[in-house]
């Protein structure tokens, strides 16, 4: 049984170039090799990233920022897997 | 005394005259069937011959039903009536033997095919049906009970992030 969580994130772009994400592992699982990448919005894929954990089965990962479109708003997927193994598909909006 | 036999075997029987009396001719053996009655159609008086000179004589029968048969023997000029009686049964130890010796000679060849006739008759599931059912049970992605467990388990705290 495969299941894979879809969410939707807001981000206003400060235009810091990075922006930082949180992320609870299943069954807020620790010592998780937890790594994430992002999908822009021309479908190219960013280097995988790999998180830091915070404590209690909760990562940090951070995402270097670049402006793909002169549109308002751009759209970004993001691949997260624990142990190599796919576990959270999202999309983040960012308000540019 | 009383005399084990087997139906269907001859039985002889032997008689010592009153002071082994030699030279006669009159002794007589009586048979009584499994009834207790004489059946002089098919088991008439029987003559005994003496064996020798030695005042003992002899005789036979052969009986043909189960159960106890009784013999009398006397002389009419030397009187001196003797009874036996003879339990007649079905099997004699001979009988018996061969029947058991008969037991053993099955070879591995026929217990096998013994064995693979009622396998068949029951419907034993082999290894490869068994293997099979626990495929469909699997489903496509093949998941043991333990993963499935372990995916009940998550789905009480799936991933988050934000």
């Amino acid at each position: 049984m495969a299941k894979r969580i879809c969410v939707d994130i807001i981000i206003r772009n400060q235009g810091t170039g990075h922006f930082q994400l949180l992320y609870a592992s299943r069954g807020f699982h620790e010592s998780l090799d937890v790594t994430g990448y992002l999908i822009y919005p021309n479908t190219s894929k960013s280097n995988t990233e790999t998180a830091t954990e915070i404590g209690d089965g909760v990562y940090s990962l951070s995402f270097p920022y670049v402006r793909q479109t002169l549109e308002w708003e751009d759209k970004y997927g993001i691949v997260v897997k624990e142990n190599g193994i796919v576990r959270l598909f999202g999309i983040i909006r960012m308000i540019n | 005394m009383q005399v084990l036999t087997k139906v269907g075997n001859p039985v002889d029987v032997t008689y010592q005259a009153v002071k082994l009396t030699t030279g006669l001719s009159d002794v007589v053996m009586k048979i009584y069937d499994e009834t207790r009655a004489l059946d002089g159609v098919n088991f008439p008086d029987v003559t005994m011959t003496e064996i020798g000179a030695t005042g003992r004589y002899y005789g036979s029968f052969t009986p043909d039903a189960v159960g106890v048969w009784t013999v009398i023997v006397d002389s009419a000029t030397k009187s001196g009536p003797v009874v036996q009686t003879f339990i007649v049964t079905a099997n004699d130890i001979d009988s018996i033997a061969t029947a058991i010796a008969a037991l053993n000679d099955l070879s591995a060849a026929e217990v096998g095919a013994e064995v693979a006739s009622a396998l068949g008759t029951y419907d034993v599931a082999t290894v490869s049906d068994v293997g099979s059912a626990e495929a469909a049970i699997r489903g496509t992605d093949s998941d043991t009970l333990k993963t499935l467990s372990d995916q009940i388990d998550d789905l009480g705290q799936p991933a988050m992030i934000g």
